[in-house]
């Protein structure tokens, strides 16, 4: 098990942690299989959502 | 597969599970990997959230009848659609994590079994997933 750190700024916010997942299945050599992220906070929680950037074809 | 019996006693009830559920990490021997635990009932879910303050289960089941009313513009015959939709809101399965045979819950997590539409007799499916 691997722990990723997150300083949140306000009350309510979405924080994009995919570099940081990318980087830590990088750095652990995770080739072939499925990643198990879990907030271990009784007021947090794990989303996936549209990025912010612009998608030309609208995402 | 184990399967675990939960016995409701109201309409509407969050069941902590959390003791159960680690009974039967140790009982299987599981160590290292996750745990999937599967609610195979349409008015149920399984949840996990704060077990220190018992108001939060207290708050969060009164304010769901608030978001979903028991009574209100259903179809369905059995009348118990509300139960239904907050059965998808919540969701039937949650994944958790065993490291060292320990269950990773954080400090104030609970697993919770979730009824909508009690009392029942239920049942909760886990599965080992080894790593």
């Amino acid at each position: 098990m691997e722990t990723l750190h997150i300083d949140t700024g306000q009350r309510e916010e979405m924080i994009d942690i995919t570099g940081l997942a990318q980087r830590t299945v990088r750095e652990n050599g995770w080739n072939d299989g499925a990643l198990l992220l879990y907030c271990p906070h009784t007021t947090g929680a794990i989303t996936v959502k549209m990025g912010d950037m612009q998608y030309p074809e609208g995402g | 597969m184990e399967t675990l019996p939960v016995q409701t006693h109201s309409r509407e009830e969050m069941i902590d599970i959390t003791t159960a559920v680690r009974r039967m990490i140790n009982e299987n021997g599981w160590s290292d990997g996750a745990l999937l635990l599967y609610c195979p009932h349409t008015t149920g879910a399984i949840t996990v959230n704060e077990g220190a303050d018992p108001d939060v289960v207290r708050d969060i089941t009164v304010n769901m009848n608030k978001l979903v009313p028991y009574r209100g513009d259903y179809h369905h015959a059995e009348g118990n659609s509300d139960a239904h939709i907050k059965s998808s809101m919540f969701g039937c399965e949650q994944l958790v994590i065993v490291e060292g045979g320990n269950l990773q819950l954080g400090t104030w997590q609970k697993i919770y079994f979730c009824e909508f539409d009690g009392p029942r007799t239920r049942k909760v499916w886990l599965k080992w997933l080894a790593s």
